[in-house]
C-alpha cells in the first residue's frame, strides 16, 4: 500500500520543478524572437506595457525594449550566480570536509575563519573592493564566492561529524574499514543530497546578493545588462514609468522563488525517509 | 545570566588551574572565543584595506587635487609615512587598528571612527525597530499558521516568498505606492517619525520571513518528538505541552537565527539607508566607497563587525540560558557553527 502512495506523493511533489523548466525554456527560446536588448529609441521611449496602452512589457527611459532586456538580464544574473554559487561549492565543501572529518586544529581553524566571515558582511566587502577598483564582474564573483562558500562549509561541516559519528560508520570500522574507504563509501554519498539542495538554494542568495550589489552601484558595470542593474535603472522613473523597476523586481522574485523550489524539489525527492516517519 | 551555581566536585573543571564551576568554565570559554573572532576580523579587514590602499595606486590622488605641485605631494607621502618600509607601515597599520585609530577621512579630515560613530545612533534606531518588527510577526505567523493539511502547506507559501524579495526593490515599491503616488509618507530622511515607517518595513521583511518559516518548520519537527508524545501520555495539558516543552525547544533554531541576520541586517542597512536617505553609518559607508576614503570603510568595517559578533555573544549566552545541554557539552562556540 505504501508503494503507490509514495509514487503518488512523489508525483504531487512535481510541481516544484515546473517555475524552473519554464524559465529555461523561455530563456533559451526567447533570444530567437525578440527585439535588440541594446537598441534605443528616444520617440518610444517609456512606452506603457500590453495592458495599460502599450505593447509587449513596454521599453525603458531610452527606449531600449523591456521584453528583451529581462531575458538578456534574467540570462546574465543566472550566469554569474550559477558561476559563483559553484566556485563557493568547491571552496565551501574542501572546507566543511576538511573541519568536520578531521576534526582537533583543523576543525578549529575552519571554524574561526566561518565564524569571521560570518561577522563582515558582504556588502561592507563589497563596499572595499569597489572604493579600490572600481565595479568590476569579475570582483563581483570573487567577493560571492569568498563569502558564499561559509554556508556549504558549516552544513557540510555538521552534516560530515554528525556522519562519522554514526552507527553504521562505527560498524564500517568495526569490520575492518580504512578511513579512506568510510569517507569515500559511506560519508561522501550521503553528503550528496544536502550539498545538491544547498547548491540550488545558494544559485538563489548570489542572485539576490549580486542584485543588490549591483544595484548598489558595487557590482557588475552599467554597460551589463543585468537585474539589479535595471531595478537601478527604473529607479528614477517611478512616477511616470513604474514598470521598469517593478518588472525587474518580479523576474528577481520569480527567479529566487523557482530555484527555492527546485531546491525543495530535491530535498523531498532524495530524502529516503518520507516526512512524518522520522525518528 | 542565571547560571546555577553547582558546587558539587564532578562539575569542577580541572582543565584549568583555577577551580571553577562547569558553568562558569563554559561562559568564559564563550566569551574568549569572541574576542578571539573579533582579534581575527580585525586583522582580516585592517590587512585587507592596507593591501586595498597600497593596490590602488598613490593614496595621495585620492585627497589631493590633481595640479598640486610634486613638493607639496612629497610632503604629504612624508606625513602620512608613505615612504616607510612596506612591512613597518603594515604593523603600525594593524596596531592602529585595534586601538581604534583608523587615520582621518580623506574628504572632510575628521577621524574616520568618530565620523562613523556620529552616524552610529541613526542605523542603530532603524535596525532595533526592524528586528523587533521581524520578530515579533515572525513569531507571531510561525504560531498563527500551525495548522493541518493543506492550509499548512498555503500558509508556508508567504515567508518563501518574502525571502525571495530583494530587499531594494521592496522599499523601491513601497516608496512608489507610499510616497510618490499616495504621498502619505515621506520618502526619505529621519526629521518625523513617520519617516521611519518605509525603511522599516523594507528592512524587516527578509528577517520576518527567514523566521517565520524557519520557526515553523521547528514547530512542526518539535510536535512530532518523543519527549512530547510522552508529555502528552503523562497527561500534561495542552497548554503545558506547549509552554514547558515545545516552545524552548523550537524556539532554540530561531535564537540562533538571530544572530545570523545581524550580520545581514548590516547590509541591508547599507541598501535601505542608501534608498530613503537615512543619516546612518550604511549610506556613510556606501559615498565612502564611491568617494574611495578607505578610512572611513575600514573604521565602518571593523565597528560593524564588533557589534556583529558581540550580538552573537549574546545570542550565545541565551542559548545557554534556555537549552542546559550546552552547559555540560565541551564545544559551546562550537553549537551555531
Amino acid at each position: 500500500m505504501s508503494d503507490r502512495r509514495t509514487s503518488v506523493a512523489r508525483w504531487t511533489g512535481n510541481w516544484r520543478l515546473v517555475p524552473l523548466v519554464v524559465l529555461i525554456a523561455v530563456l533559451l527560446v526567447a533570444p530567437l524572437m525578440m527585439p535588440s536588448p541594446t537598441a534605443q529609441s528616444l520617440t518610444d521611449r517609456l512606452t506603457p506595457p500590453l495592458g495599460f496602452g502599450g505593447q509587449r512589457l513596454g521599453t525603458d527611459g531610452l527606449g531600449r525594449d523591456m521584453y528583451a532586456r529581462l531575458v538578456v538580464g534574467a540570462t546574465n544574473s543566472l550566469t554569474v550566480s550559477a558561476i559563483a554559487a559553484t566556485g563557493a561549492a568547491v571552496l565551501g565543501v574542501t572546507g566543511g570536509l576538511l573541519a568536520g572529518m578531521a576534526g582537533g586544529w583543523m576543525d578549529r581553524l575552519v571554524s574561526l575563519l566561518v565564524e569571521s566571515v560570518l561577522a563582515v558582511p558582504f556588502v561592507t566587502v563589497g563596499l572595499m573592493v569597489t572604493a579600490t577598483i572600481g565595479q568590476s564582474t569579475q570582483a563581483m564573483i570573487l567577493l560571492l564566492i569568498g563569502t558564499g562558500w561559509v554556508t556549504y562549509a558549516r552544513v557540510l561541516r555538521a552534516q560530515a561529524r554528525s556522519l562519522s559519528r554514526s552507527a553504521f560508520v562505527e560498524a564500517s570500522f568495526s569490520m575492518g574499514a580504512g578511513r579512506r574507504y568510510v569517507a569515500l563509501h559511506h560519508i561522501l554519498p550521503n553528503l550528496l543530497p544536502v550539498f545538491l539542495v544547498v547548491y540550488f538554494q545558494q544559485i538563489g542568495a548570489m542572485l539576490l546578493w549580486s542584485a543588490s550589489l549591483t544595484w548598489l552601484g558595487i557590482g557588475a558595470p552599467i554597460n551589463q545588462i543585468s537585474l539589479g542593474g535595471i531595478v537601478r535603472d527604473g529607479q528614477d522613473l517611478l512616477y511616470n514609468g513604474w514598470w521598469v523597476s517593478a518588472f525587474g523586481g518580479l523576474t528577481i522574485i520569480y527567479l529566487v522563488t523557482a530555484l527555492n523550489l527546485a531546491a525543495d524539489w530535491l530535498r523531498l525527492a532524495l530524502d529516503p525517509v518520507q516526512k512524518g516517519h522520522r525518528a | 545570566m542565571a547560571l546555577r551555581q553547582r558546587s558539587s566536585d564532578d562539575d569542577r573543571c580541572s582543565i584549568t588551574p583555577f577551580r571553577i564551576s562547569a558553568d562558569a568554565y563554559v561562559v568564559i570559554r564563550l566569551i574568549l572565543t569572541r574576542i578571539m573572532q573579533i582579534v581575527a576580523t580585525i586583522w582580516l579587514a585592517s590587512s585587507a584595506v592596507f593591501l586595498m590602499i597600497h593596490l590602488s595606486g598613490d593614496p595621495t590622488q585620492g585627497f589631493l587635487p590633481p595640479g598640486v605641485s610634486p613638493e607639496i605631494r612629497d610632503q604629504m607621502r612624508d606625513e602620512l609615512g608613505l615612504n616607510d618600509p612596506v612591512w613597518q607601515q603594515y604593523a603600525s597599520f594593524i596596531s592602529r587598528g585595534f586601538i581604534g585609530d583608523f587615520g582621518d577621512s580623506w574628504r572632510d579630515g575628521q577621524p574616520a571612527l568618530n565620523a562613523v560613530l556620529a552616524r552610529l545612533p541613526a542605523t542603530l534606531q532603524l535596525a532595533t525597530a526592524a528586528i523587533l518588527l521581524a520578530t515579533i510577526t515572525g513569531i507571531a505567523y510561525a504560531l498563527a499558521s500551525q495548522r493541518r493539511g493543506w492550509m499548512h502547506t498555503a500558509l508556508q507559501i508567504l515567508p518563501s516568498l518574502g525571502q525571495a524579495v530583494p530587499t531594494f526593490w521592496l522599499g523601491a515599491m513601497l516608496m512608489m505606492v507610499f510616497a510618490v503616488k499616495l504621498g502619505w509618507l515621506p520618502s526619505s530622511g529621519n526629521r518625523s517619525a513617520s519617516a521611519l515607517i518605509l525603511p522599516t518595513l523594507t528592512l524587516a521583511l527578509q528577517p520576518a520571513s527567514s523566521i517565520a518559516r524557519l520557526l515553523s518548520t521547528s514547530m512542526d519537527d518539535v510536535v512530532a518528538a518523543d519527549f512530547v508524545r510522552t508529555a502528552r501520555s503523562k497527561g500534561l495539558g495542552s497548554n503545558a505541552v506547549t509552554r514547558r516543552h515545545i516552545a524552548p525547544n523550537a524556539l532554540l533554531p530561531t535564537i540562533a537565527l538571530v544572530g545570523l541576520q545581524a550580520s545581514f541586517l548590516v547590509g541591508g542597512a547599507v541598501v535601505v539607508e542608501s534608498l530613503f536617505a537615512w543619516p546612518g553609518v550604511g549610506r556613510l559607508a556606501l559615498q565612502s566607497a564611491i568617494a574611495r576614503d578607505l578610512p572611513v570603510v575600514h573604521a565602518f568595517v571593523v565597528v560593524t563587525a564588533i557589534g556583529v559578533i558581540g550580538i552573537n555573544l549574546l545570542v550565545d549566552l541565551l542559548q545557554l540560558a534556555i537549552d542546559p545541554r550546552l552547559r555540560s557539552l565541551p564545544q559551546v562556540g562550537a553549537v551555531n557553527v
